[in-house]
């Protein structure tokens, strides 16, 4: 999926024929679209018009309407033009699709530990893990894997938090060592504080405390050249 | 899962791991406008006596406009000048909105400096940006 809707639309550019290459487009805007979690009347609307134009360019570019050439068209390009309207009836369909369920089975089966009675060992990691999830669903407190942090992690407000690596000391952004980064800090203080003359000292050098990574609170981790540069050295 | 792209001085590397597509570049909301940016690091800084937490970080250009019109918003391609220190931006980390991959645009052979966004999947919200960004040359006639 990431090859297709992620890299797909920069790397054949100039590559393919330009008219191919919007084809291939219309398919990966609509259905980046209809993967979000949740979507808007207007995104529905968008969706609907680029996966009808892709199936119709399809058949134009490609089966070109010959009745020979009619296997082409294989249900999954006619069932795009479907869903937009059963988003609308359904709900987001990244939530309904087949693929939890062949995940689920996909790790159930890997759980399998017991070669003799391959299929009662399975019933049994299923059963252990739907009385997990219900436990759970009623005492969410028993979840403490979803909001383990590292240690030393610091909670930034409205569900961010700093990860380590943290600098123990703390940083003097200094004229002779990046004057760009004390510039932009200088004038951000200048702007956002209205005390700045206690934040600035009479050196204007500030002192900062660095951490390389953010937990988002969409799960996301955003590392920092900071941190990786660290990392390298160590390797 | 790590993968290779690029030639020459085009070297660059994806990190791809199971919930985190790449690593240091950041979709965020910097002046009103949801922009790509890479993370230098992240801070804390006391003002006026309480203390706020802030990601410095190096600021993508605007996507440029006639791809993201051919390809339906489908490919944004940014510029990305590391040393322009007016791309140096301080942004506070409520604002960083998701991690994103900024791949190497390696088409136009006299430029090394282009960048296209890949967002995870489920996570797209790079159409958040105005597609009528400032544009000096444009008049201001609309009827």
């Amino acid at each position: 999926m990431l090859w297709l809707y992620g890299l797909c639309p920069g790397l054949p550019y100039t590559i393919l024929p330009e008219k191919y290459w919007q084809n291939l487009c219309q398919l990966v805007r609509g259905l980046r679209l209809i993967l979000a979690r949740e979507l808007s009347d207007k995104d529905i609307a968008e969706v609907h018009t680029h996966l009808v134009q892709f199936v119709y360019d399809f058949e134009n570019l490609y089966y070109q309407r010959k009745e020979s050439r009619l296997h082409f068209v294989h249900q999954c390009i006619h069932n795009l033009v479907h869903f937009a309207p059963e988003t609308i009836r359904v709900g987001p369909l990244a939530l309904v699709a087949q693929w939890l369920m062949e995940r689920t089975i996909g790790n159930l089966g890997q759980e399998i530990c017991l070669p003799s009675d391959p299929y009662a060992n399975l019933q049994m990691r299923a059963e252990l893990r739907v009385q997990k999830n219900a436990l759970k669903a009623m005492f969410p407190e028993l979840d403490r894997a979803s909001d383990r942090l590292p240690n030393h992690s610091l909670a930034a407000g409205s569900g961010f938090y700093l990860l380590p690596k943290k600098d123990r000391r703390l940083i003097s952004v200094r004229h002779s060592q990046s004057s760009g980064v004390l510039t932009t800090l200088l004038d951000y203080i200048e702007l956002n504080s209205t005390e700045c003359s206690n934040v600035i000292p009479e050196t204007r050098n500030v002192q900062i405390c660095c951490y390389s990574r953010l937990r988002l609170p969409n799960g996301q981790t955003a590392q920092s050249l900071w941190g990786e540069r660290n990392r390298q050295k160590r390797i | 899962m790590t993968c290779s792209y690029g030639e020459g001085t085009c070297q660059f590397t994806l990190h791809l791991r199971t919930n985190i597509l790449i690593y240091l570049f950041s979709q965020l909301k910097y002046a009103n406008e949801v922009r790509y940016a890479k993370s230098q690091f992240f801070f804390g800084l006391d003002l006026d006596g309480e203390t706020k937490y802030f990601a410095l970080a190096l600021v993508f250009g605007h996507p440029d406009k006639g791809l993201r019109a051919l390809s339906k918003n489908a490919l944004l391609v940014c510029t990305y000048d590391a040393e322009s220190q007016e791309s140096l931006a301080i942004v506070p980390v409520q604002d960083v909105i998701s991690v994103v991959g900024m791949v190497p645009f390696v088409h136009d052979v006299d430029r090394d400096d282009q960048y296209f966004a890949v967002e995870k999947i489920g996570h797209v919200t790079g159409d958040e940006s105005p597609q009528d960004a400032p544009d000096e040359e444009e008049d201001d006639q609309d009827i």
